[in-house]
């Protein structure tokens, strides 16, 4: 791996505005959501009634929201395929570095500033949720399963953002990349969900397979069984899947 | 002479549409090449192909006389199209990213490239707030990180007023004296690229028609007389027995005399003598651009 590359990378990314005010909104949200669910319960929502409320738990109920996977779908759009919406990606590819090299170094750019959305939104979550509800007062709280949610939770995401990327590369288009990026995490699970009722006789059910299932599957404590190791496989294979499937594409392609 | 580039029947196919066509050609180290074509003729994609944005369909290409394409490309610097900045950035910002791309660590490089280019002033001033002029010659101090040995410029001179024009064309001699680098620029303002270039290529409609050096191209657009005659082939054999010229026949008979510029009447007296009627003598001089319609047939000698 070519760590001028990487250097060139994270030295965009330290200059980008859009990580920046994306991650302020990530923290944004880990603020904003704790004190909307309890003016919520407040105000004597039904629906509000059977949410369990401590700042643990309060992050479960924020991973079954796809808060995070947008703001990490805009973000990667922006920050990968800005560089063909530039032009800059000619300057590159023109200095006469592997396309591999390029997709990997753009890829752990992009997963540094997803990392740090990620911590922004879980801290924020967790400090403004136990300030507001106590930490942990149903005693659900325990620390490998804690641990491990967050570390498969951080795995998926990651795998989450090996998927923006292909799209954004293939696209190549700022408004593209994030229509379908964002359709990646909205319409496509949804779309999965609808194909489980077709194949229902066979017994299939491909919304399973999703990163978004991954994480739905890991936003309870106490962890379901088997749930920390599905969330592993499927954040492996589509990290590696996606790594095959965009570096092939990426070099098999001309840029303009 | 160092082959800096030479293609060898190299094709691009887009669909049907062949781009460029068993296109066979050589860049001398030092030469500052001019790529000439209409619109769609394919140098951009010729040039594209050269920096590696684009695979060839066919043919082979070598580098530095070398097949590590890849490699080789790290001697050279590209500009491809319209000048390629990360707009809320810096001049300065911009050339760092590529300073650290290529791992070189004296971090005085920025500076003084961007004094090179006359940019010195305005180095904290953000891309977008450019003109065209200073982004080109912002993209011409990006393409110098890492002190290539090619420069390839796609239309350097596209877009910009007359005083940009001499900018960037002074700044491309500089560097071809002071740096010694081989330059491949193409652009329409053949003017422009008759000032500077010292070699040439002509493509046309994905074909390389020609390749000529800056002394051809006198030799062929030198000044001659031109002499429309009714019986051109006993008024050649009449020219060689009596003054024995330098001169050309053209494929419409008219008969170019390169040389006894000065004897337009004793040669009309020699042909009319002889009965040959003299339909037109005019004297004449082609510059670059008439020299290239002439090349693609847009228009005659």
């Amino acid at each position: 791996m070519n760590k001028n590359v990487i250097s060139s990378e994270f030295y965009k990314l330290k200059k980008s505005r859009p990580f920046w005010a994306l991650l302020i909104v990530s923290a944004f949200f880990g603020v904003f959501l704790p004190l909307a669910i309890q003016q919520g319960v407040a105000s004597g929502e039904a629906e509000m009634k059977d949410i369990a409320l401590s700042g643990i738990e309060i992050l479960n109920y924020a991973y079954s929201m796809p808060i995070l996977p947008l703001v990490a779908a805009v973000f990667v759009s922006i920050f990968v395929s800005g560089e063909f919406h530039y032009g800059t990606m000619k300057n590159y590819i023109s200095k006469g570095l592997p396309r591999a090299d390029i997709f990997i170094g753009k890829y752990l750019a992009c997963a540094a500033a997803v990392s740090a959305m990620f911590v922004a939104f879980n801290v924020s979550l967790l400090v403004s949720g136990t300030v507001l509800f106590g930490f942990d007062p149903h005693g659900v709280f325990v620390l490998s399963g804690f641990v491990g949610m967050l570390a498969v939770a951080w795995l998926l995401f990651m795998a989450y953002t090996a998927v923006f990327e292909v799209v954004a590369m293939h696209l190549r288009s700022n408004g593209g990349a994030i229509a379908v990026n964002i359709c990646t995490v909205t319409v496509f699970p949804t779309l999965l969900g609808a194909l489980d009722f077709l194949l229902r006789g066979l017994g299939v059910k491909p919304s399973k397979l999703w990163i978004s299932a991954g994480i739905s599957g890991i936003a309870k404590l106490p962890l379901p069984s088997g749930a920390l190791l599905t969330g592993v496989i499927l954040a492996v294979v589509y990290f590696i899947a996606m790594h095959f499937v965009g570096i092939a594409l990426f070099r098999k392609t001309d840029v303009k | 002479m160092n082959d800096v580039v030479s293609t060898q029947e190299l094709c691009k196919a887009f669909g049907d549409h062949m781009a460029v066509d068993h296109v066979s050609m050589t860049i001398h180290q030092g030469d500052i090449y001019g790529l000439i074509g209409q619109n769609g003729a394919g140098k951009t994609t010729f040039m594209r192909m050269l920096c590696g944005l684009a695979a060839p369909t066919s043919g082979n290409m070598q580098l530095f006389g070398r097949k590590d394409l890849e490699a080789q490309r790290h001697k050279m610097g590209c500009t491809i199209e319209n000048p390629a900045l990360y707009p809320a950035m810096t001049a300065a910002e911009n050339m760092e990213v590529y300073r650290r791309l290529l791992g070189i660590q004296d971090t005085n490089l920025v500076p003084q490239l961007l004094e090179f280019v006359g940019l010195h002033n305005v180095a904290t001033k953000k891309a977008k707030d450019f003109s065209l002029g200073m982004k080109q010659r912002l993209m011409i101090a990006i393409a110098l990180i890492g002190s290539p040995e090619l420069l390839v410029l796609d239309e350097p001179m596209n877009g910009l007023d007359p005083f940009g024009i001499k900018e960037v064309r002074d700044l491309l001699l500089k560097l071809n004296r002071e740096k010694h680098l081989t330059i491949v620029v193409s652009s329409h303002i053949l003017d422009e690229l008759s000032k500077i270039a010292t070699r040439y290529g002509v493509i046309h409609n994905g074909k390389m028609v020609k390749e000529f050096s800056v002394e051809q191209l006198d030799a062929d657009c030198r000044h001659s007389l031109r002499l429309a005659v009714s019986e051109p082939e006993k008024a050649a054999a009449l020219l060689k027995q009596s003054y024995d010229p330098s001169m050309k026949q053209l494929p419409n008979g008219d008969i170019l005399l390169y040389d006894h510029l000065e004897q337009g009447a004793d040669i009309v007296h020699l042909m009319t003598s002889n009965h040959i009627a003299v339909n037109a003598l005019v004297p004449q001089e082609q510059n670059l651009e008439e020299y290239f319609m002439s090349l693609i047939g847009g228009a005659t000698a």
